[in-house]
């Protein structure tokens, strides 16, 4: 080491003779697939374990140093949930309506338990949440904690420690605090991310008044239009669903609204399909473009299918787009 | 004094939320969070700057013979100046100190990575036996395994309480593997010979 007395030190005692500290589970551990993470406490420390199996890595946050810890609930993943139900409903299906064939129903019905039994699993662990520990140079997420229910136990454990270490804030130095941040509100959060909002209605809009148009000047291809314009309403839709906590996820127009979308725009996609299908087929039998346009307006649910895609649009984006126009979404 | 911010979208959390046991929804994203802020929070990190020598007769800094010394290192006892002056687990160290403190993880605080011989003996001796077709193998894992387990048993594990169970596995599944791969061995000879 370049140090003589230091190495005579570090080769006899001091270090060496260091006691590993006494570690209490504070968490379950949360597995993940190769791997888990875990939370453990010492009594001047936190310990955060990330095992890979054949190796352990540890980080601590000296309880002294610990200035916060942020627990935010996440939300229900509705389209995890129907998704899985989905497949669950589909796989029972399958397997009651295969005739003769037990393997193949057990091999149906297995899975379509399993993931019934990991519904309920997930149901009943409660709402998911994140965990942020910050200290005065980091944020760390404290990945152990996913539950909310985990997520009230750690923390009022830790809550408890920490105070017996730090003291409490709100004897100790609220007043300070309350002083330095009288005058501290955050920004408001921006609005930028309505433009989502905008194009997706303004799609609907666009695709409501291509298709009327579409019924009055037959011989165009303003339904091929239509048609790339719903492919656009699909993305901004799955666009403004994953972006919904940006532009005002507690307002209720959006958190209502956004499912209805999805289901109308679930049997617009199954018109589409069959609409494709009967495209697909005139295009088989090799028509000019004149005749293939005419023949297009054959189909027999064309103007089933127009109206019904015209009275929920046009009145959804009209109604939609003044909303977003006449002030801020979040006022509901 | 920084900001707390929200878990889901790093938004900063408004004061009123702190320490609120009901918890206050995110003026961004609108998710419920709960803040528990300490005093750490208070605490003014601020550097002091070393001192100057104003007499021939002070005590200097070993690593800055400008600065005036303020404090031994524990380990090595080198005079040490605000600067080099590291507080590692309640000691004052130099950096060089330090640096073979950290060289070879004798502070706590270092030892923040540990192999787990355990888990690598019992995989040894059971992976190569399920995964069909390294199941040949086995013969030369098993007593690998059972080598491994002996050669490690004394070796540090992680720094967690766990018990040797593992090893115990290792050392019987290999055991029982490089005996069920010395009869094979010996059935095909004791027939080859009896053919």
């Amino acid at each position: 080491m370049g140090c003589p007395r230091l190495d005579a030190i570090f080769l006899t005692e001091s270090y060496v003779t260091l006691a590993t500290p006494t570690y209490n589970k504070l968490s379950p551990k949360k597995r993940h697939w190769f791997q888990y993470s875990q939370l453990w406490l010492a009594e001047d420390h936190l310990l955060m374990l990330q095992s890979s199996r054949f190796t352990e890595e540890y980080t601590r946050y000296r309880l002294e140093d610990i200035e916060a810890i942020v627990v935010t609930q996440l939300e229900p993943d509705p389209m995890r949930q129907i998704t899985l139900g989905l497949l669950t409903i589909s796989a029972f299906i399958c397997a009651l309506t295969i005739p003769d064939s037990s393997y193949l129903k057990a091999f149906l019905a297995i899975p379509a338990g399993l993931l019934v039994v990991s519904v309920i699993v997930d149901t009943l662990r409660g709402p998911k949440c994140r965990c942020l520990l910050r200290t005065a140079v980091s944020e760390h997420l404290l990945k152990p904690i996913t539950r909310l229910s985990t997520a009230n136990r750690v923390v009022t454990e830790l809550h408890k420690v920490i105070t017996a270490t730090q003291g409490s804030l709100d004897s100790v130095s609220s007043g300070i605090v309350d002083a330095q941040h009288a005058s501290y509100q955050p920004p408001t959060a921006n609005n930028m991310s309505k433009w989502i909002g905008y194009l997706l209605f303004g799609c609907f809009l666009l695709n409501a008044v291509l298709q009327l148009a579409s019924l009055k000047w037959t011989n165009t291809q303003l339904s091929t239009v239509s048609l790339n314009v719903f492919l656009a309403e699909v993305i901004f839709a799955i666009l403004a669903y994953q972006r919904r906590p940006l532009f005002g996820y507690l307002n209720p127009f959006y958190s209502t609204w956004l499912p209805v979308f999805f289901v109308l725009l679930g049997i617009e996609t199954v018109i589409v399909i069959g609409y494709f299908g009967y495209y697909l087929k005139l295009l088989a039998d090799g028509p000019n473009s004149k005749a293939l346009l005419e023949s297009v307006r054959k189909w027999p649910y064309f103007m089933e299918s127009t109206v019904f895609s015209v009275v929920w649009r046009l009145p959804a984006a009209i109604l939609t787009l003044i909303h977003l126009r006449s002030g801020d979404p979040e006022d509901g | 004094m920084g900001q707390v911010r929200c878990a889901a979208c790093q938004w900063p959390v408004e004061v009123t939320a702190w320490n609120n046991p009901q918890g206050e929804h995110c003026k961004s994203c609108g998710q419920l969070t709960y803040v528990s802020v300490f005093p750490a929070i208070n605490r003014v990190h601020l550097a002091v700057a070393p001192e100057a020598i104003q007499e021939q007769s002070e005590a200097s800094c070993f690593y800055h013979p400008q600065s005036r010394a303020v404090l031994p290192c524990d380990e090595c006892g080198r005079f040490l100046c605000h600067i080099c002056d590291c507080a590692m687990e309640g000691r004052h160290l130099c950096p060089g100190c330090l640096n073979g403190a950290a060289t070879t993880k004798k502070l706590l605080v270092f030892d923040n990575r540990r192999t787990m011989h355990d888990s690598i003996a019992l995989s040894l001796a059971t992976l190569p036996f399920f995964l069909y077709p390294a199941t040949v193998f086995t013969f030369i894992t098993a007593p690998l395994a059972v080598y491994y387990s002996f050669r490690h048993w004394k070796s540090p594990l992680g720094i967690l309480p766990r018990g040797k169970v593992r090893f115990v596995l290792a050392i019987l599944l290999g055991a029982i593997q490089s005996v069920g791969w010395g009869v094979l061995a010996w059935m095909l000879f004791f027939l080859r010979r009896a053919t």
